[in-house]
């Protein structure tokens, strides 16, 4: 979820296109040091520490895994465009609380708007103790999303996923996939 | 990053650009002939003012909306018809007018805006735009240089950065926005006379930029300002402001505006802290606390923001704030919520499980009542 | 996500794709279980939703201006086109308007934005080629169930998207300059693309991307070529 300048999407696009998209089978799989089971297929791409894996393309569905954000690092893992201190980072002793509002800023700032968060709930994660919530926004045409986001910041780092879908027709369909997903995933 | 482009850009255009005679006032009503190059950028406009209809961000609150218009519509005069007022959700202090008669406000500025008068002389800045034709003046201008296919592109480059780079581009014609010096001049005699042909008290104009002036300084290079590259804040426009209204009186309508805009402004105040650039928060939050009607509101929020830039000391700077917006006895619920999680950080733990009681007592519909609850145990 | 006029992230995306490809052709995808060979029984009934069509004029700095009264001509060309191309297939026309119900336009109007992203993925997928390995070989796209909100009249709607430029003499001019020193000089694009949606279902059972230098939409039977080659294979 970056704001991309022109030029950088048509070379994000010649840089994607053949380039580390990975399939993903149904069944059990390992992940940054996680081991989890999906019921349904995807393409994945990514690098460690920040998976993305989506079914007919980001803008319509996709699954962000996010895994030992440090103490400084954003919380999308995002490098480009950012100061030293600027944006949503990772803090040491963030509380579930805290953590949500970092992630509802860093999507503010990605281009989110009229966004909503509620339910936020201890949730089991890979785990460990951790939160749970949902989101609705709108992207700037105007297309309405919802999003699920789980995560946990015990142990000094944080580790997290977002899975994200228009509402119209898209989130539904594979909510529930995300749900098994989540309630799978645990510390290898 | 965006906004670095399209200064850079301009900086390159705007020195030494000829100047090109000034075009008459529009006819009240008229619409530029179809073969016309204004009628191309009408055209762009109008399609870009369709969606903005449907905007997700667009303020549709009737209260507020009618204030903004009716206040609009006064300060338009004859031009009342031809203009038509849009309000954006978006932290940033900025107005844009554009040729077709689309006026946008984001809410960013009526957040710093203080009063009724200052509020006029944004609008009435913006309207003169409008009725001295600087966007259509601007475009002509730039056609014919040799700079401009560079400049467009660098500029459209800064259309996909964001909803905020996109709407002051508003496509590849972002430069309309950026007016020389001489123009924005134009615009802001205009926006003076009408503040005193209303009867309101011209020297709150420099006051409002020499707020504004004061924000923009605490920018760290690099970062996006609060304050748009289309309304470029310096000194020399605040003096030049604050000279030319010296000796002037009036009317701050300070009471009705804070009314007008008391049911939104949380809202606003959330929006500001969501981008974490503190020492512009700072400077801003401190200003609103010295204004009576807001020094609750403020102080709470000036507490959330050292809570979120959680540096040196800011937990304890943080207490002192919530304490003062209780004080006050004009801090939302979500004060208790704060306050413990700071007193968790503090390591007082029963005073902390003492605040978050007090949250769900006075919240019991709180969305995160299940987290807040589990502090408890 | 931005909110760059949709046409400028279009434009992004087919002018790749026009560098990608090389000269003129069209492109056409059919839904699944549906061939060039097939045609719709004849009377169906199609909604012509929010054709997005400009026109721009090259200048010899490079700078493309609107042009409203080409751009007004162009519209008028393609709509005439559009409804005798689409008679002539047996098919009767009508055009998208919203509800005056304001919640249920911004129903129907999600359904239509909701394309524009399902759009974006098939470019991105299908047309450059960014590997979606978990996604078959089928051509298998869809707007959901909610699509037939739109489709209380028609039963197929068609999404159309063109774009044009035209050079001015001066920018004619350097082209020529351009050819004696060696420096390619580009003389405008037209891209287009169209989609048709089963309003029933949701699906897209057929979208068609067209790339051409040539071709003048201002004029009546250039837009009508224009036309056939978008509405080229289109199972009407």
């Amino acid at each position: 979820m970056k704001r991309w300048t022109r030029p950088a999407l048509l070379l994000a696009l010649l840089l994607l296109a053949g380039c580390g998209s990975m399939l993903v089978q149904p069944g059990p799989r390992r992940v940054d040091g996680l081991q989890l089971d999906t019921p349904v297929s995807w393409t994945e791409r990514g690098s460690k520490g920040h998976r993305i894996w989506t079914r007919d393309g980001t803008a319509l569905n996709a699954l962000h895994l996010y895994t030992e954000i440090k103490p400084g690092e954003h919380v999308m893992r995002q490098r480009y465009g950012l100061k030293k201190d600027e944006g949503a980072r990772f803090r040491a002793g963030l509380s579930a609380v805290e953590a949500q509002e970092l992630i509802v800023d860093a999507l503010r700032a990605s281009g989110a708007t009229d966004l909503k968060s509620e339910g936020l709930r201890p949730h089991l994660f890979a785990g460990e103790t951790g939160f749970r919530f949902e989101l609705s926004f709108a992207n700037a045409q105007g297309l309405r999303y919802q999003a699920m986001a789980a995560g946990e910041v015990e142990n000094g780092t944080m580790s997290w996923l977002i899975f994200l879908a228009p509402s119209e027709h898209y989130y539904e369909r594979d909510r529930v996939h995300v749900e098994a997903i989540l309630a799978s995933l645990a510390r290898r | 990053m965006s906004r670095w482009l399209l200064h850079a850009a301009l900086l390159g255009l705007l020195t030494g650009c000829a100047s090109t005679p000034n075009l008459p006032p529009p006819a009240v009503g008229e619409r530029p002939s179809i073969e016309s190059d204004e009628a191309g950028l009408w055209a762009q406009m109008e399609a870009f003012e369709k969606r903005l209809q449907y905007a997700p961000d667009r303020v549709t609150d009737p209260a507020l909306n009618a204030y903004v218009r009716d206040l609009t519509c006064k300060l338009a005069g004859e031009y009342c018809g031809d203009i038509r007022v849009y309000i954006l959700r978006q932290p940033y202090f900025n107005a844009a007018m554009a040729p077709n008669g689309m006026l946008v406000i984001w809410t960013g500025l009526l957040l710093r805006a203080e009063d009724e008068a200052q509020l006029a002389f944004v609008l009435g800045h913006e309207i003169g735009h409008y009725v001295s034709r600087h966007s259509i003046e601007r475009w002509r201008q730039m056609k014919s240089t040799a700079n401009v296919a560079t400049a467009i592109s660098v500029l459209s480059a800064g259309a996909g950065a964001g909803l905020a780079g996109a709407l002051a581009t508003m496509g590849a014609y972002s430069s309309l926005y950026a007016f020389s010096r001489e123009q924005e001049r134009e615009a802001d005699d205009y926006g003076l006379k009408r503040l005193r042909e209303l009867g309101y008290d011209p020297r709150r104009a420099g006051q409002l930029w020499a707020a504004v002036w004061d924000e923009e300084r605490q920018r760290e290079r690099g970062l996006m300002s609060a304050i748009f590259a289309t309304h470029p804040a310096s000194e020399e426009r605040r003096d030049r402001l604050l000279q030319a209204a010296a000796d002037g009186e009036g009317q701050r309508g300070f009471e009705n505006f804070q009314a007008r805009v008391a049911a939104l402004r949380p809202s606003w105040f959330e929006d500001e802290l969501s981008r974490r650039h503190f020492r512009q928060s700072a400077v801003l939050f401190a200003r609103l606390r010295a204004l009576p009607p807001l020094a609750g509101e403020a102080a709470y929020y000036q507490g959330e923001m050292y809570r979120k830039r959680a540096g040196e000391g800011d937990v304890t700077r943080a207490l002192e704030a919530y304490d003062a917006a209780l004080a006050a006895g004009r801090a939302p619920p979500a004060v208790h919520r704060s306050r413990g999680l700071v007193l968790r950080q503090l390591g007082r733990a029963e005073a902390a499980r003492e605040a978050f009681r007090r949250y769900l007592e006075l919240a019991p519909e709180a969305s995160d009542r299940a987290m807040i609850e589990s502090y408890l145990q | 996500m931005n909110r760059v006029d949709r046409s400028t992230r279009w434009s992004t995306l087919l002018l790749m794709l026009l560098a990608l490809s090389g000269c003129a052709s069209t492109r056409t995808e059919h839904g699944a279980g549906l061939s060039g060979e097939s045609r719709l029984a004849a009377g169906k009934h199609v909604l012509l939703v929010e054709p997005d069509i400009e026109l721009y004029e090259l200048l010899a700095s490079g700078v493309t201006e609107p042009r409203a009264d080409w751009t007004q001509t162009a519209r008028s060309n393609v709509a005439v086109a559009m409804r005798a191309a689409l008679a002539r297939r047996g098919a009767t026309v009508s055009e998208y308007e919203a509800p005056t119900d304001p919640q249920q336009a911004a129903a129907e109007r999600q359904i239509i934005l909701l394309h524009e992203a399902v759009g974006g993925s098939i470019l991105v997928h299908r047309y450059l080629g960014v590997p979606l390995p978990s996604k078959g070989k089928d051509f298998d796209w869809t707007l959901g169930p909610g699509a037939a909100r739109l489709g209380r009249e028609g039963e197929f709607g068609l999404f159309i998207y063109l774009r044009d430029s035209y050079a001015t003499a001066g920018r004619k001019a350097m082209m020529a300059v351009g050819l004696l020193l060696g420096v390619g000089v580009s003389l405008g694009q037209q891209v287009g693309f169209a989609s048709l949606v089963d309003l029933r279902s949701g699906q897209i059972v057929w979208f068609n991307v067209l790339q051409s230098g040539s071709g003048d939409l201002r004029n009546p039977e250039d837009a009508s070529r224009a036309v056939t080659l978008l509405l080229d294979e289109a199972p009407l």
